[in-house]
């Protein structure tokens, strides 16, 4: 596509609006442009620390269309490849994740290491290659692999900047969440995947959308209150769940942009303290200090970065990345994130709450779901073209605001409340700039 | 051991009422079947082979370990106030290969296949779920109750919503 054939679908006009056209969500075109300039060829989450620690484990995953290994050598140290033999392009790991000194393609046996390097090629000596065949040009084909605070990011892109500029003011909160534990995080044993009718860059908007909690969650909320309430009258009420319930997001916590797309929310939670990691306040308290530990444990946020994944840490810890099937289907693998070595009734607790909100089988995400396949539907609707992000325009200030810089925060933005809708310029300036640097 | 016939058939019928109540989204009559202190638990897989089977340490897709947890979700639906469940899919569950693998006169362990059909209104689309029962029932008058149900989905790949009445 031609910039000129994007630039016009996003209005930006600072304190007066801002707009997307549609068709950001519709057009195949638009779509297929995304997988080539956002998805190829910038850093895409693709796993954690935790699922493959050790020596020779092995991941697999897709960034883009494109399949891939993440691999971890004998010394401990991260790669990426293409998942394609460069024999014949059969997929070489076919499994989720493994263990393996060497990895055989199932198809003609070429056999190749967790570095990549090609070993063997079957009946070499009887080959007939041309002279100019080398053996060492078949190596695997490599793609750029790092990580931060035990989160991995893999990139097509072999000349894309390094990962700690990419991930900018994300990595404030991103070390927020790795030292809830000295030793770090690692996600549970479960995982589960779902697809929706719906474009990807809802799954973006909606997990930093504090404007919709109380209407799409209603029944969530309303269930949380009527759990809390029977359990506390005695009356055959139980309540081993323990919902976390936030402070209004369209009255109270704020929103920052933290540079290349990434967002996020904060609002208050007044029962932090039911939470698994508010089981252990005290000792956090004592570890990290009392304005780190606040936070931690009793302050929801959820961090966006751009463009596949977010951190959620408060109802409970989740770790929900995506990717586009089509410009009106999505696929989302969702896991719960943990402190390792917490209690065991930390773990239970923050399982229970996992399960009740999040996923496609708990109490909230389908109801999400269901709006974003109503909004692809609506969408369709053209003759109605534009939508604005201009709530909470007027308190949105340039730069950080009394809570960042306590924290040490930097942000491009900030703004006074969780339901602001502002946090969309960070993401759309972000999609609008990888668009054109990329087009034509 | 030997089974008794007419308990296996017996079992099977009481197994055939609960679908049924399902698919006819008779709620309080699907409730009365259950034990206060019931088990509904449907874990995730960890991988391709892998069940999770502790759910203490391990993330469970559905893990209600109260019956007020089942109604929760039956509130829910009655509510008006989820927008996914405005528009209920029209099911049939179907249900087969029901064996007695212990029974006792406190309790009895059935073992059970499902397959549980939805079409979804909202998105002119039809989907299923397909796996294991794995029930623990009490003999309770000339019927039973249920103590716990778990549910081993085979295909676990979710499209939109994975509910108690989807399995």
């Amino acid at each position: 596509m031609k910039s000129d054939d994007i630039k016009w679908r996003v209005i930006d006009k600072p304190g007066e609006t801002f707009k997307v056209h549609r068709s950001i969500y519709t057009d195949p075109e638009i779509y297929q442009t995304e997988l080539e300039n956002i998805y190829e060829s910038n850093w895409i989450y693709v796993a954690h620390d935790s699922q493959l620690p050790n020596p020779n484990d092995y991941f697999t995953t897709m960034v883009g269309r494109q399949p891939v290994i993440i691999s971890r050598d004998k010394t401990g140290e991260l790669h990426g490849f293409i998942n394609a033999c460069t024999h014949r392009g059969a997929k070489i790991c076919r499994k989720k994740k493994g263990n393996a000194k060497n990895w055989s393609c199932p198809y003609h046996g070429w056999v190749f290491n967790p570095e990549g390097k090609i070993l063997d090629i079957k009946s070499l000596d009887s080959a007939e290659f041309p002279d100019s065949f080398n053996m060492q040009d078949y190596d695997l084909t490599a793609i750029k692999v790092d990580s931060y605070a035990g989160f991995i990011f893999a990139s097509l892109n072999t000349d894309v900047q390094s990962l700690d500029d990419h991930l900018a003011g994300a990595k404030v909160f991103m070390d927020l969440f790795n030292e809830q534990s000295t030793e770090g995080l690692e996600i549970l044993p479960g995982s589960s995947m779902y697809t929706h009718h719906g474009n990807w860059k809802m799954q973006a908007e909606n997990g930093v959308d504090g404007y919709h909690l109380d209407i799409v969650h209603a029944s969530y909320l309303q269930l949380a209150a009527l759990r809390a309430k029977e359990a506390a009258e005695a009356a055959g009420g139980t309540d081993s769940i323990k919902a976390i319930q936030p402070t209004n997001p369209d009255v109270s916590g704020g929103n920052y942009s933290l540079g290349n797309g990434h967002v996020m929310i904060w609002i208050d939670i007044p029962n932090f303290r039911d939470r698994g990691l508010g089981l252990q306040y005290d000792d956090l308290v004592s570890r990290v200090g009392e304005g780190k530990a606040k936070w931690m444990a009793g302050r929801l946020r959820q961090v966006m970065i751009y463009p596949n994944v977010i951190l959620f840490d408060g109802i409970s810890t989740q770790v929900r990345h995506w990717r586009p099937l089509s410009h009106e289907e999505t696929e989302v693998t969702v896991n719960c994130i943990a402190p390792v070595g917490e209690p065991v009734e930390a773990r239970r607790r923050r399982l229970r709450q996992y399960e009740d909100f999040y996923g496609a089988s708990g109490l909230a995400t389908p109801d999400d779901l269901t709006e974003f396949d109503a909004c692809q539907e609506g969408y369709n609707g053209i003759t109605s073209p534009w939508q604005d992000f201009d709530r909470g325009m007027k308190s949105h200030i340039m730069g950080a605001d009394e809570e960042a810089k306590h924290l040490g925060l930097e942000p491009e933005s900030s703004a006074p409340r969780a339901a602001d809708e502002s946090i969309y310029h960070g993401e759309y300036r972000q999609w609008l700039k990888l668009m054109i640097d990329g087009a034509d | 051991m030997a089974i008794d016939q007419q308990l296996t058939a017996d079992v099977a019928d009481f197994l055939f009422y609960e679908a049924d109540l399902l698919d006819r989204q008779d709620w309080d009559q699907w409730l009365n079947l259950y034990e206060d202190d019931c088990l509904f638990w449907v874990p995730a897989w960890d991988d391709d082979t892998v069940l999770c089977e502790n759910p203490d340490n391990e993330v469970s897709l559905i893990y209600l370990d109260d019956k007020n947890r089942l109604k929760d979700r039956v509130w829910r639906i009655n509510s008006g106030l989820s927008s996914s469940l405005v528009r209920m899919p029209r099911m049939a569950h179907l249900v087969s290969n029901v064996r007695i693998i212990e029974a006792s006169s406190e309790r009895i362990i059935v073992h059970a296949k499902f397959q549980a059909n939805a079409y979804k209104l909202d998105e002119y689309r039809v989907d299923f779920f397909f796996g294991d029962y794995h029930f623990e029932l009490l003999p309770k008058g000339d019927s039973f109750s249920i103590k716990s149900k778990k549910v081993i989905i085979r295909n676990d790949i979710i499209p939109r919503q994975l509910d108690f009445f989807s399995v």
